[in-house]
């Protein structure tokens, strides 16, 4: 399908890449498809963008590369919902919000985006777990994330 | 919204599955027991505000483009 969007112009996603969401972004519950767009491949920092609303997209991450760690508890409902059969079809993307004067990066671990990447379904979770911080301070615990990285989920340059 | 008047330790059904108790009340503070199925979440609504007001953040974060994107990697690599 055809998009025209705020950020990237017109750009063009393959069906196989639209990610369908359940109930959407909290907040933004009328865009329901998404894909998932990189401009450099060496940039950890993707897009999560809406192609329902070509003016609404989202800075994601993989948590991983914030925190090696990081491994919240998916309820059984969200595993039904997103038909997830095997765990390794579970992709994860946390929303980034940015601040530039001065820069602030703080990731959202307490709500993941939960991606079932075999079957393009996503929904966003809110964990129980309150460990999981809602403003985790990217820039104060950025050595992980400056060691290297790697993709796990396929995303399409815009 | 349907408004029910409820005792002490009395509940409220909801479905089949889902029951909600009033343990117990001190001054303005209520404490509720929540019996649910495993998979279903319960939350604090505020928890469900906090996360609308963050993803309405993030959504209005100042890199406004892919250019902006690419000089932030940039800049959190050397900073």
């Amino acid at each position: 399908m055809k998009i025209s969007t705020t950020r990237f112009g017109m750009i063009e996603i393959s069906e196989s890449d639209i990610i369908l969401m359940r109930r959407g972004i909290l907040g933004f519950e009328e865009s329901k498809k998404y894909a998932l767009l990189y401009q450099d491949v060496k940039n950890p920092f993707l897009w999560f963008q809406s192609l329902d609303d070509g003016a609404t997209a989202f800075v994601v991450i993989d948590p991983f590369l914030l925190q090696p760690y990081y491994q919240p508890e998916l309820n059984d409902d969200t595993l039904e919902k997103l038909e997830i059969d095997n765990p390794e079809d579970v992709a994860l993307m946390v929303i980034v919000s940015i601040r530039s004067n001065p820069v602030l990066l703080t990731a959202n671990l307490r709500a993941p985006i939960v991606i079932n990447a075999a079957k393009k379904k996503a929904c966003q979770v809110v964990l129980e777990d309150s460990r999981f911080p809602i403003r985790y301070d990217i820039l104060k615990n950025r050595e992980f994330l400056l060691g290297g990285h790697c993709y796990e989920i396929s995303a399409t340059a815009p | 919204m349907l408004i029910l008047t409820r005792k002490l330790g009395e509940s409220i059904v909801i479905g089949d599955q889902i029951q909600i108790t009033l343990l117990d009340i001190k001054g303005k503070h209520v404490r509720i027991g929540v019996n649910a199925p495993k998979g279903i979440a319960v939350h604090r609504g505020e928890v469900y505000e906090m996360i609308q007001d963050e993803n309405k953040k993030a959504f209005e974060s100042d890199v406004k483009n892919s250019e902006m994107l690419s000089a932030l990697w940039a800049q959190v690599k050397i900073l």
